[in-house]
């Protein structure tokens, strides 16, 4: 999957999430920058993306994702 | 949940319903897409348009107010469980206690739980802090002590909320998250975690039967399903999930069919098909010996297996049904003739076969048993006939079956249709009952007219106060009747008890014989005193299965409570009647025992009526019911 | 026509929305919906029927490309032939823009780099031109994308024409319009009316009474300032706070008019303006002003352009982008550059102009500091609460005077002048007050004279008032729900709900709803406005 492909699949994802339509995330939008996206919807997002891309993330990388694009490309190296 | 059909376009369901103007609508639509496959993520976004229209009294729906008290995270449990609630048409409001704070929300007596107050709670509980009261040197008889004095907690727990909040309580069954220490040896070693849950979760069930407590049992679906679909550590160490989001669909369908079974609401008949699903291949083209059944062949085998676990349904007290495209006289030939065949035709309520539409057919048995459609399973394995059923009737269970018939047990017990709370005398007598009742149907076919059917059947009542065996019996019909049920009151078997022990009260019930068997409890009445007056009763609820319909119980039943209230020294009955759309067959059912509408008081609902009985003006009809005391 | 108009407000829009209702209840919804099409083409002639004639091709050939597009998506072996058409309409769209708005910025650019002196005939300016090409733009990029599958004319073209986002946005996408306009009922609805009628009015007011109550100051300094007239700090300062919540009124009453009058005919439009100057950082502050402009840029130039980037760095075995270890090579290629650019773009965008090209830079600076300090910061800061607790407030004033400094730009005629202002604003021009005021503070003179405060000529009274009316825009602007807040309940905008277990935007106590008090109140702020418009007015936005 390519780059876009994720972020496109990280918004939908997150847009469902939040009833907010499709949320445009930027590799550099942190979770403070998208309104409402508190850590029990970043339990949510998380399990979606893990569940829709069949991949799971270490909780370590969990704990250190400073912002999407650190989302972005562990999810390319799980997916490889 | 592969029961459940996959939704073609949930997006776009999901858009229409949740645009939809009318509240009552998106309901329906939201209703109805819940009766999908959902994962985690469809769950949410359901639950999401859901929470808008979920508040309110609504005709279709009935309202529940759960409240979940978890030792751990529960918050992402809990649109699984008002999605699952949907899918019974149940509007489920939940109110999640403080991360933990189980223990002071149950015992505290300001805590908002109090102020909720909830109808059902759900206690969730993890195995951890048991596991850190029994040290690995445990012996047995520590172990056992401790486990012991943690289910005495749990039942003082119980038994605050059951006394405070009047709500039912509902118990989770321990998860067992531990990693084995000695392996195989774990079972031996009681202070091992593994043995310690299993003792436990023993121990609830015995508790919890005794007190009358119902169990959400997801150690059990664990040990199915398997460890990893259940429990994720990564999410635990992230933030305390003791269930893994991904089975939170599952784990709400789990407590919605416990709410639902306590309801009344679980489904109480199983109408099959009969080629490819009870033996293998088509009856008519390849005749009685052609058909793939019994031992010899894996196909064979596993149309065994359906029809033994169909046989084992039945002996719980689920209906059985048949509808077929067959000729009839060749299936019933088969159920008679063919060696391996495990079901009889005499486990066979209702037995039809025609080449007509099957939807057709259903609504028929349905009438026929005098359940409501609602309450119907279909088990077809052509992919064509279940979407044709699911199209005509929205509200017959048609489970989604896999192509190969090795799976059909398991997709059909997964689904969890016939949950249920008790299993009485009644349930393991309901075939027999309606077999019986086919005799009196024929009986009735054969009489010259009404009169003269009811004569020969030769039915006489058996009538008493309402006793302790019969508490649970009384309660299943309270909830489950809806047909003659004049003021559609639901009760839990506390309430019940504490109605029947006080002294001003009278409650009957009532025991229906005739010449073909016994038909079991069958009506039962609730009077209560008013307060200020005791000499006039009102008849808080009155019951009737749909089974006896029609044999003049009604009157019988009115005769015998006139005579024990007079004996009492009552004066007079009053009686609301609230109409709902299923108990229309009663609405002339007061004036015609005599009663007489009262106009100067506020009615209590739309559209309820206030009527009143003198006690010495009754004048009793004759009925062919002969009186039998207990 | 402007929607702050007499001839908008009494005479089009009643006109427009009674033909809707009218058609939609009783001959069909398809003639309301054509209804609506006709009259947003009035509304764009009404200021030069010409324009018309000169939008009209854009349409054509952009429905005609999309038609193309439309044809050749999914399918795998026209790809190229696929993206070459959509280049080519991004091309005609942009060449298209590009002609009627830079043609003369271009030609002086030539001249003062080359020293020559073409000359070019007078090029007159579509309305609304750059929002009608970014939404197209958007438009092609989804059919390309299979985001949208069918349309029709008379879809694209109510898409294209409806008249609320015509001249000034919100800058919205296919698929969050025309679904909403297939279900529209077409008959007058008393909730979207009610909402629609106090949106509308609020935008007015903030509009009419607000923005132009403060705009007369506002525009008399910076006169001044382009006249060569020496701006010291206070009004320095107050100047450019006051351009700011000037354009903040403008825009906040524009966004608001037009979710307003979306609303009227049934359709929620995106939300454009959420309180951007309570925003705790300029990254936030984009994300709150010009929402559907940030958007789109993000989404069609700095998204694909990051994501080129770094794939073509992580070819060449580089390292990309994240987290604490990031290379200074990774910082400037990934987000320096791709963040000045967007912004770069951004600001050439909003007008012709150097200052307007350089405030956009200036704000490109000022994202990749914020950026950059968030990488950095939690190193050295590692506990997150503290950091909010005490960053948050800093943020937020830094935020602001970040936006102010950089509005000078953005409102300054010359260059000379903004050099002028923004050398008063450090305070090399000196500190000095009206004469009037000075005077009167006749204790406080000694002191004020050896701080170095001196008196000077401008008006007392309008100093006064400028400071009044700073006072109440700042109040209103940094302490007051927004209307997004207060009409949560009723989905003001697309997307916007009150939420029901979390916290929400801000919380907010103070809720519409349809009932007499809230009628009233509304009744009044209308009026307020209606009567205010008399005055003159410069509608910033208008000239996009």
């Amino acid at each position: 999957m390519t780059d876009e492909e994720l972020l496109d699949v990280f918004g939908r994802i997150l847009g469902d999430l939040l009833s907010d339509g499709a949320v445009v995330l930027t590799m550099q939008t942190q979770r403070q920058d998208v309104p409402n996206w508190d850590s029990f919807a970043y339990v949510n997002f998380i399990v979606a993306a893990e569940l829709e891309l069949g991949i799971k993330f270490k909780v370590a990388d969990i704990e250190s994702f400073d912002n999407v694009g650190a989302i972005v490309a562990k999810a390319r190296e799980l997916l490889r | 949940m592969t029961w459940l059909p996959i939704a073609a376009d949930f997006r776009g369901d999901l858009r229409a319903a949740a645009e939809s103007p009318l509240a009552v609508d998106r309901l329906e639509k939201l209703a109805r897409l819940s009766q999908h496959q959902l994962g985690f993520l469809e769950t949410m976004q359901l639950d999401q348009a859901l929470r808008p229209v979920a508040t309110g009294q609504r005709a279709e729906f009935s309202t529940v107010k759960l409240a979940v008290l978890g030792g751990a995270t529960v918050d992402h449990l809990l649109p699984a469980i008002r999605v699952a609630g949907l899918r019974r048409r149940l509007l489920i409001d939940i109110h999640a206690g403080g991360y933990g704070q189980y223990r002071s929300a149950a015992l505290n007596a300001d805590s908002t739980l109090r102020n909720y107050a909830p109808g059902m709670i759900l206690f969730s509980l993890t195995a951890r802090e048991i596991l850190a009261a029994v040290p690995l040197t445990a012996t047995s008889s520590e172990a056992d002590a401790a486990v012991e004095g943690y289910v005495d907690d749990l039942r003082l727990l119980w038994r605050t909320v059951r006394k405070d909040l009047k709500a039912t309580v509902l118990q989770q069954t321990f998860l067992d998250v531990s990693e084995p220490l000695f392996g195989s040896y774990d079972r031996v070693i009681p202070g091992a975690p593994a043995r310690v849950i299993a003792r436990l979760n023993d121990r609830l069930a015995t508790a919890a039967a005794e007190d009358g407590v119902l169990l959400v049992d997801i150690a059990c679906a664990s040990a199915r399903d398997g460890l990893d679909s259940w429990f994720d550590t990564v999410r635990w160490l992230q933030g305390k999930l003791e269930i893994a989001p991904a089975a939170a669909p599952l784990y709400g369908e789990l407590v919605a069919r416990v709410i639902a079974a306590q309801r009344g609401l679980s489904k109480k008949c199983l109408v099959l098909d009969l080629d490819n699903t009870l033996w293998g291949g088509v009856l008519g083209d390849d005749g009685i010996e052609g058909i793939v059944l019994g031992e010899g062949s894996a196909l064979g085998e596993a149309h065994l297996a359906v029809q033994r676990y169909v046989k084992q349904l039945k002996d719980r007290g689920v209906i059985l049904a048949v509808c077929s495209k067959n000729d009839l006289a060749t299936a019933e030939a088969a159920f008679d003739r063919h060696p391996e065949m495990v079901l009889r035709r005499s486990d066979i309520a209702v037995f039809v076969a025609n080449w007509e539409d099957k939807a057709k057919n259903l609504a028929a048995i349905a009438r026929q048993l005098n359940i409501g459609l609602d309450s119907v399973v279909f088990l077809d394995d052509s992919p064509v006939e279940r979407a044709r059923i699911r199209e005509a009737l929205p509200m017959v269970a048609v489970p989604e079956l896999p192509d190969d018939a090795s799976h059909y047990v398991r997709s059909l017990a997964a689904a969890g249709y016939f949950e249920a709370v008790s299993f009485t005398a009644d349930d393991r007598h309901r075939a027999a009952q309606y077999r019986a009742n086919a005799e009196r149907d024929a009986m009735l076919a054969s009489s010259g007219s009404m009169d003269d059917f009811l004569r020969r059947l030769e039915m006489s009542v058996v009538f008493g106060p309402l006793t302790s065996l019969d508490i649970v019996r009384v309660t299943q019909l309270i909830n489950k009747t809806n047909q003659f049920n004049p003021t559609t009151w639901r009760c839990t078997s506390e309430e019940l008890e504490a109605i029947a022990r006080a002294p001003e009260n009278i409650t009957l019930t009532f025991r229906l014989l005739d010449r073909l068997g016994d038909n079991g409890l069958v009506s039962a009445m609730l009077l209560r005193a008013q307060p200020g007056q005791p000499d006039i009763l009102d008849i808080a609820s009155w019951v009737m299965s749909c089974r006896v319909f029609g044999r003049q119980l009604e009157f019988e039943a009115m005769t015998i409570a006139v005579e024990v209230a007079r004996r009492r020294g009552a004066r007079a009955f009053i009686a609301n009647c609230l109409p709902t759309p299923k108990n229309r067959v009663i609405s002339s059912l007061y004036p015609d025992l005599g009663f007489t509408k009262v106009d100067d008081v506020a009615p209590l609902a739309e559209g309820a009526t206030r009527w009143m009985l003198n006690l010495e003006q009754y004048v009793a009809v004759r009925t062919h019911i002969a009186r039998k005391t207990t | 026509m402007l929607f702050n108009s007499y001839e908008f407000i009494f005479a089009f829009l009643p006109m427009t929305l009674a033909g809707f209702y009218v058609l939609g209840s009783s001959v069909s919804r398809q003639w309301a919906l054509r209804w609506v099409i006709a009259a947003s083409l009035c509304f764009y002639a009404w200021w030069r029927p010409f324009n018309v004639l000169l939008i009209a091709p854009s349409i054509l050939i952009n429905f005609g490309i999309a038609r193309v597009l439309q044809r050749l998506s999914g399918n795998e072996k026209q790809r190229s032939l696929s993206r070459a058409a959509l280049l080519a309409g991004i091309a005609f769209n942009v060449a298209f823009l590009g002609y009627f708005k830079y043609a003369n910025f271009l030609i002086d650019s030539v001249n003062d780099v080359f020293g020559t002196s073409f000359v070019l005939t007078h090029v007159i300016l579509p309305l609304g031109i750059s929002f009608i090409t970014f939404q197209k733009i958007a438009f092609l990029i989804d059919v390309h994308g299979g985001r949208v599958k069918s349309f029709a004319f008379q879809d694209y073209c109510l898409f294209v024409l409806f008249f609320p986002q015509l001249i000034a946005g919100p800058i919205v996408h296919y698929r969050e319009m025309m679904p909403q306009f297939h279900e529209a009922s077409c008959r007058f609805d008393k909730d979207d009316m009610s909402v629609g009628v106090t949106l509308f009015f609020t935008g007015l007011f903030k509009k009419a009474f607000l923005a132009d109550g403060i705009a007369p100051y506002v525009t008399g300094l910076f006169s001044q300032a382009a006249a060569g007239g020496k701006i010291s700090l206070l009004e320095g300062w107050m100047a450019a706070i006051g351009f700011t919540l000037q354009i903040y009124f403008d825009f906040a009453g524009y966004s608001d008019m037009a979710l307003g009058l979306g609303r009227l005919f049934g359709v929620r439009l995106p939300p454009n303006f959420n309180s951007p100057l309570r925003a705790s950082s300029i990254i936030d502050f984009w994300l709150r002003w010009h929402m559907t402009l940030t958007r789109f840029l993000t989404a069609y130039i700095y998204n694909p352009l990051v994501l080129w980037l770094t794939r073509r760095r992580a070819a060449g075995g580089r390292s990309g982008f994240g987290g604490r270890n990031t290379s200074v090579g990774a910082f400037v290629q990934l987000l320096m550059l791709p963040t000045l650019l967007t912004m770069f773009v951004s600001g050439l965008w909003h007008g012709a102009g150097y200052l307007f090209v350089l405030w956009g830079l200036i704000h490109g600076v000022y994202l990749t500091i914020n950026h950059g300090w968030r990488l950095i910061a939690l190193r050295w800061w590692p506990n997150r609460h503290s950091y909010t607790a005490v960053m948050g407030p800093i943020g937020s004033v830094l935020t602001f005077v970040s936006v102010v400094v950089a509005m000078v730009l953005f409102r300054a005629n010359t260059m000379t002048a903004a050099i002028s202002l923004l050398k008063g604003m450090i305070g090399l021009n000196g500190v000095s007050l009206p004469r009037p005021i000075h005077d009167r503070l006749s204790l406080l003179i000694p002191w004020l004279n050896s701080m170095g405060v001196t008196a000077d000529a401008v008006d007392g009274q309008s100093f006064v008032f400028l400071v009044a009316w700073l006072i109440v825009l700042l109040a209103i602007a940094l302490a007051c729900p927004n209307t997004l807040q207060v009409l949560a309940a009723y989905e003001p905008a697309l997307g916007v709900k009150r939420r029901l277990d979390h916290a929400g935007m801000g919380g907010t106590r103070i809720e519409w709803n349809p009932s007499l008090v809230w009628a009233v109140g509304t009744s009044v702020v209308a009026a307020i406005a209606v009567l205010s418009l008399s005055g003159q007015s410069e509608f910033l936005y208008w000239q996009f």
